[in-house]
């Protein structure tokens, strides 16, 4: 069989792998989640944008992945019947994971996986009983 | 540690407010944040302090001040060219004890609380259901600072309770950078806080009607509100329904109030007692039609989206699905939210936008929802470029007027937006929009179109005169909502909207403040609406001015 002929029997194949191995993967882990504590009120900062941040102070990182779980963690805790709005925890968390943050993930078979935090805290309350 | 307030300083070439009107020059925004480490009633005399300090450099500079609140007007009414103040910081809150009460008041000092300057809609509702009360009345969302809200006369849809200053019993000001300069204001005929409160926070006790009433929708012109009293009520559930009812039954309610007939007009709709009467409605409107919907109307006759919520005894946290989920999706809460995702879909192509709108009404009816007055007018979602124009009308007129408006918008438009009816009890605030008896807000919320992009369209400018001239071609009275947008240039508006009002209000002021602090406290929105000067003529009552 001579060797191209040999590629386009196998190319469908090829496909199929990278299908498989590069982009359902990236498909799947390109998203982000974003959690809102419906009654808190978030702290406040001068920008305006078009987008649910507008007005509110953000702080933006990048975290290895098994640093995310502290950060639901911390928000599970005041998103609970005991919760107060009294200045400590998160107002929003946003976990996303870019196609840059899958590749890298799936070049160094899975040692790096980081992603992208976006976190508006509560604003302090000042309140007498 | 005690630390004490502090202010940052950014500076600056252009402004705009939280949904993108403007730029507007401007040239420095302080930002004043609270100390730490000292009891509530100290860290807030402390940021008084704090505040006389930035007065007296202004004084010193020549620079005038405005606190800009929380940008959420629309109009440049908290703009100021020179120096503008963010107070978010400054929310502390507090209970009235029985020794803070005024000995002459009648009031239950458990519905009354004093809140600071800086304190959101939102984290004064979620404070007083945390101690089982609320707000008397909201705006249609819960970002307005409250100093903002009260002094532009931010209101909601409740006929029988007022806006949201018209539950205001008292004002500590900061009219200047002396001692003397710090007052308590409120009414002589309802004595509410004892003198010894006003010693707590430093200031000189006022109590005369006149100023308060006119101090009451100050404009910002009054002093750097830093504090107020509030008199709660009792939480309460509302239940809201939204129904497609005929547009004759829903004229009629509006022009007459009289929701007796109510009952029999089969809408499935949970009364709280005998009277029919809600504590909110509210009309919505589409000012396009169609052939197609022309010819259904025919068949069926015309009908309008209406909005009743009324109040019940509130059951608990957890004994009702709470609102906010069906509030997220825009059931018509807030129409620019249904217009963003319109537009979105449509790549923000307006002609597109406004083809759309012609064919189509709006959503069909919704879920029923329940929940608190926090709950039900909670966090808005459009985040971006809108405008809202807002006419005050007298009850009676509301039907006529809108008609008008309708007309203007299919002549000289069409713009995306459509109308949308409130009622709101009058207030006794000298300068407050809401002045009828019962006012009727004729409303238009849309997005801001891009003028250079879309030519043919007429200008945002010229269709707000357009709409005014109308009103007064037909000669209707009216006034307009000072934190939305209006061609605030119109000569002579704020008499034509007030008449005598307007020097009564401007010699308050001028009792109130010396001359060199009035100049401070004006900005381009008063000197448009010719607020910023001195009464003429200069026949001022007995000043108060220490």
């Amino acid at each position: 069989m001579q060797a191209h002929l040999l590629f386009y029997r196998v190319r469908p194949l090829l496909v199929a792998i990278l299908i498989t191995f590069l982009i359902l993967p990236s498909l799947q882990s390109c998203y982000s989640i974003r959690i809102r504590y419906a009654d808190a009120v978030a702290e406040q900062s001068d920008s305006t944008s078009n987008d649910f941040y507008s007005g509110k102070k953000v702080r933006v990182f990048k975290k290895n992945v098994k640093a995310i779980p502290a950060v639901f963690n911390d928000f599970e805790i005041i998103d609970t019947a005991q919760a107060s709005t009294r200045g400590n925890g998160y107002y929003s968390v946003e976990y996303r994971v870019s196609l840059g943050m899958v590749l890298l993930n799936i070049i160094t078979f899975g040692a790096v996986k980081k992603a992208n935090i976006k976190v508006v805290s509560i604003k302090k309350e000042r309140a007498s009983n | 540690m005690h630390t004490k307030a502090r202010t940052s300083s950014k500076l600056v070439d252009k402004w705009y407010t939280f949904h993108f009107n403007g730029p507007y020059p401007s040239e420095e925004i302080l930002e004043t944040f609270h100390g730490s480490g000292a009891p509530l009633l100290d860290l807030y005399k402390d940021a008084a302090s704090e505040i006389q300090r930035l007065l007296q450099e202004c004084l010193d500079q020549k620079k005038g001040f405005r606190a800009q609140g929380n940008i959420w007007s629309l109009s440049h009414i908290a703009h100021h060219p020179q120096r503008m103040q963010r107070n978010y910081d400054l929310n502390i809150k507090m209970s009235i004890t029985p020794a803070d009460m005024h000995t002459v008041s009648t009031l239950d000092h458990q519905e009354l609380f004093f809140f600071e300057c800086g304190n959101m809609i939102k984290e004064i509702t979620n404070y007083l259901e945390e101690r089982g009360m609320s707000l008397q009345t909201s705006g249609a969302s819960n970002q307005q600072s409250i100093a903002g809200a009260i002094s532009t006369g931010v209101h909601g849809s409740a006929l029988r309770t007022g806006a949201i200053h018209d539950s205001v019993l008292g004002l500590n000001l900061i009219v200047g950078p002396r001692p003397e300069d710090i007052v308590y204001i409120e009414r002589s005929s309802q004595p509410v806080l004892s003198d010894s409160f006003a010693q707590k926070i430093k200031a000189r006790v006022i109590r005369d009607d006149d100023l308060f009433h006119a101090a009451l929708v100050g404009l910002g012109a009054f002093g750097f509100i830093h504090g107020l009293v509030i008199k709660a009520e009792p939480v309460y559930l509302i239940k809201r329904y939204v129904r497609n009812i005929m547009a004759e039954d829903a004229r009629a309610l509006s022009t007459t109030l009289d929701f007796s007939k109510l009952p029999g007009m089969g809408l499935d709709i949970e009364f709280p007692g005998d009277d029919p009467t809600p504590y909110h409605y509210k009309v919505f409107i589409n000012p396009y039609k169609t052939k197609k919907d022309l010819r259904k109307e025919r068949k069926e006759g015309e009908k309008y989206l209406v909005e009743f919520m009324y109040k019940h005894p509130y059951p608990g946290r957890g004994t009702y699905p709470r609102p906010m989920k069906y509030i997220g999706k825009g059931l018509h809460h807030c129409l620019v939210v249904w217009f963003e995702k319109i537009a979105a879909e449509y790549n923000y192509d307006i002609p597109k936008l406004i083809k759309l709108l012609q064919g189509e009404l709006f959503p069909t009816e919704g879920e029923d929802t329940q929940g608190t007055l926090g709950e039900i007018f909670w966090d808005a979602e459009y985040q971006g470029k809108a405008f809202a124009i807002s006419f005050g009308v007298d009850h009676r007129d509301s039907v006529n007027v809108l008609d008008l408006l309708i007309e203007v918008a299919n002549e000289k438009g069409p713009v995306p937006g459509a109308f949308a009816l409130r009622f709101v009890k009058g207030s006794s605030a000298a300068l407050a929009f809401t002045k009828y008896p019962v006012t009727c807000i004729v409303e238009m919320d849309g997005l801001q179109w891009d003028e250079e992009v879309n030519p043919k369209m007429i200008k945002l400018q010229d269709f707000l005169r357009e709409m005014m001239q109308k009103l007064l071609d037909a000669g209707i009275d009216f006034t307009m909502h000072w934190a939305k947008n209006a061609d605030w240039k119109f000569p002579g508006l704020s008499e034509r909207m007030f008449g005598d009002k307007v020097t009564f209000w401007k010699k308050q002021r001028y009792r109130l403040l010396r001359p060199e602090m009035a100049e401070v406290f004006s900005n381009p929105f008063l000197d448009d609406t010719q607020l910023s000067g001195p009464p003429v003529p200069s026949t001022s009552p007995k000043d108060v001015i220490a």
